[in-house]
């Protein structure tokens, strides 16, 4: 259950993510699953990121965007349902203090469009899922003594 | 004998020791079948050697135009050493990589994959081969039942999953693209399986574009503002449909013994020796799309349309970079400049749309 207090984190073991031209890229590693959000959606992301609540959330799209707060809200919201559905975040259970909150623009506010998460799910087909396919990050090697044999028959 | 993966046996073995072992019994055994070559990998010297002529020209060939006249000149980086098990009368050892303590293992494309739980070796079996990679000592050993009866996946990228893990180790990124070059200047197609990238580098390479792979790619950085992209392979896999569209090379293709290999295998090097280059820089990005008209045509791309094409099939790989991958990716399509290359039925339209695009292209 969401409450303007919450706060959710990335699933960074699992998910590759990068905010691009406002625009965010996401990959669910273990799924195969990708995935881009727009721009409104992109805020979101990176806030999430930064540990902010859902109310900072709110404050800062309807900050940025010409949009009212319970438009903002419900949008927010229904984003954030989505990520979680998708593992993509999850509900945060520690208490670990927040990252700056971003300064309001000061500007003029961008035209608003709700946020959509697209998904990709065309890539499944690459992946056994059970177990998943590893990735060389999953097979660490401390190399500090590569090389040191190299030649030897 | 078969070897063996996953089997319990009385004494678990480590990966990477029996086979050594065993590479140098089959050298010992039959040094009359020696055959040494030296390449380059991501411009690092390698040494590869085969006991077994028919091992060594089946497994040679993929990586001809990587071969160098520096017989061990520089030290060698990697050294690959495998034997033909029915040529030397050599067994494979029997193996055992099923004991949790010391070993993961996965099923990847068929085969067994395998890595020590400190991550030093990584072992794959797929149908009469095995080979471990040894990230210490940079050196892959292995050995086939009987090279005769390779596979055409493994004539054609032999030890694609320990090499990418070799590249990956010397911070040479594996990407899931092609790459053509004019002049040194190299244009990558990234994108999955079926979306165009081995028909856009074939026309290409007919078109007189230099080639440098259609589907592995290694990516170098170079001060974050340069981009490498390193061949790996110089081979490709005819599709039924690639035939039609490529009659020049269906006298070349190479035909599998297996019921499941439905495409050809062809070896570019055999027929474009001077087109097959090693390196070239990225100077540009195309992401090829089939498109339901005649003509082919450039359209500009965004970044998070590029980066979408691009990460997904690379960081996904097996043994891929996984997520600390996206961050040079992003910076790679952040600094080349990205166009859709929508791709019309007049297949020789690709080479002119991938000139115009480098023509675009300020700087050598």
């Amino acid at each position: 259950m969401l409450t303007p207090h919450t706060r959710l984190e990335c699933n960074t073991r699992e998910v590759a993510a990068k905010v691009f031209d406002g625009e965010a890229v996401l990959i669910n590693l273990s799924t195969g699953v990708y995935y881009s959000i727009d721009r409104v959606g992109a805020t979101v992301w990176e806030m999430i990121a930064g540990r902010q609540t859902v109310d900072a959330m709110v404050d800062a799209v309807t900050g940025q965007y010409d949009v009212g707060r319970e438009q903002a809200r419900t949008d927010v919201e229904r984003l954030l349902e989505q990520l979680l559905e998708e593992k993509l975040v999850s509900i945060s259970a520690t208490d670990a203090a927040p990252g700056p909150r971003p300064e309001p623009g000061g500007g003029p506010r961008s035209a608003y469009a709700p946020p959509t998460l697209s998904v990709y799910r065309d890539m499944g087909d690459l992946l056994a899922l059970d177990p998943p396919m590893p990735g060389l990050d999953e097979i660490p090697w401390d190399g500090s003594a590569g090389g040191s044999r190299a030649g030897a028959a | 004998m078969r070897p063996e993966i996953g089997r319990s046996t009385a004494e678990a073995t480590h990966g990477f020791e029996p086979l050594a072992a065993g590479f140098a019994r089959a050298l010992e055994t039959r040094p009359d079948l020696l055959a040494e070559t030296f390449c380059t990998f991501a411009g690092r010297p390698a040494r590869l050697r085969a006991v077994g002529r028919d091992l060594a020209d089946r497994l040679g060939r993929p990586f001809a135009h990587l071969q160098t006249d520096d017989r061990g000149g520089s030290p060698a980086e990697l050294c690959i050493d495998l034997w033909d098990a029915s040529a030397t009368g050599i067994s494979p050892p029997r193996m055992s990589t099923a004991a949790p303590e010391t070993w993961r293992t996965w099923s990847v494309n068929g085969g067994t994959l395998g890595a020590s739980v400190d991550g030093r070796e990584i072992v794959f079996q797929f149908r009469d081969s095995l080979t471990c990679l040894d990230r210490e000592t940079q050196r892959i050993v292995g050995c086939v039942t009987d090279s005769t009866q390779l596979s055409l996946y493994e004539r054609g990228k032999p030890l694609q999953l320990l090499l990418s893990a070799w590249h990956q180790d010397r911070d040479v990124m594996v990407l899931h693209a092609a790459m053509v070059a004019r002049e040194g200047r190299g244009v990558l197609l990234p994108g999955k399986g079926g979306i165009g990238k081995s028909t856009s580098a074939l026309a290409c390479l007919s078109g007189g574009f230099s080639f440098l792979g259609d589907d592995y790619i290694g990516l170098e950085t170079r001060g974050g503002l340069a981009f490498l992209g390193h061949s790996l392979y110089g081979s490709t896999w005819l599709e039924p449909s690639h035939a039609t569209r490529f009659p020049e090379l269906v006298d070349w293709g190479i035909r599998g013994t297996h019921p499941d290999e439905v495409k050809l295998l062809v070896l570019l090097s055999e027929i474009y020796p001077a087109r097959l280059m090693r390196v070239a820089s990225i100077r540009a990005i195309a992401l090829p799309r089939i498109r339901h008209g005649e003509h082919s045509c450039l359209r500009p791309a965004t970044k998070t349309e590029a980066l979408l094409q691009l990460a997904p099939s690379s960081l996904l790989m097996v043994l891929g970079p996984g997520a600390r991958g996206m961050e040079r990716l992003a910076q790679l399509v952040d600094r080349v400049p990205c166009h859709w290359l929508e791709l019309g039925r007049d297949l020789g339209e690709i080479p002119e749309r991938v000139a115009e695009l480098l023509d675009r292209v300020a700087g050598p």
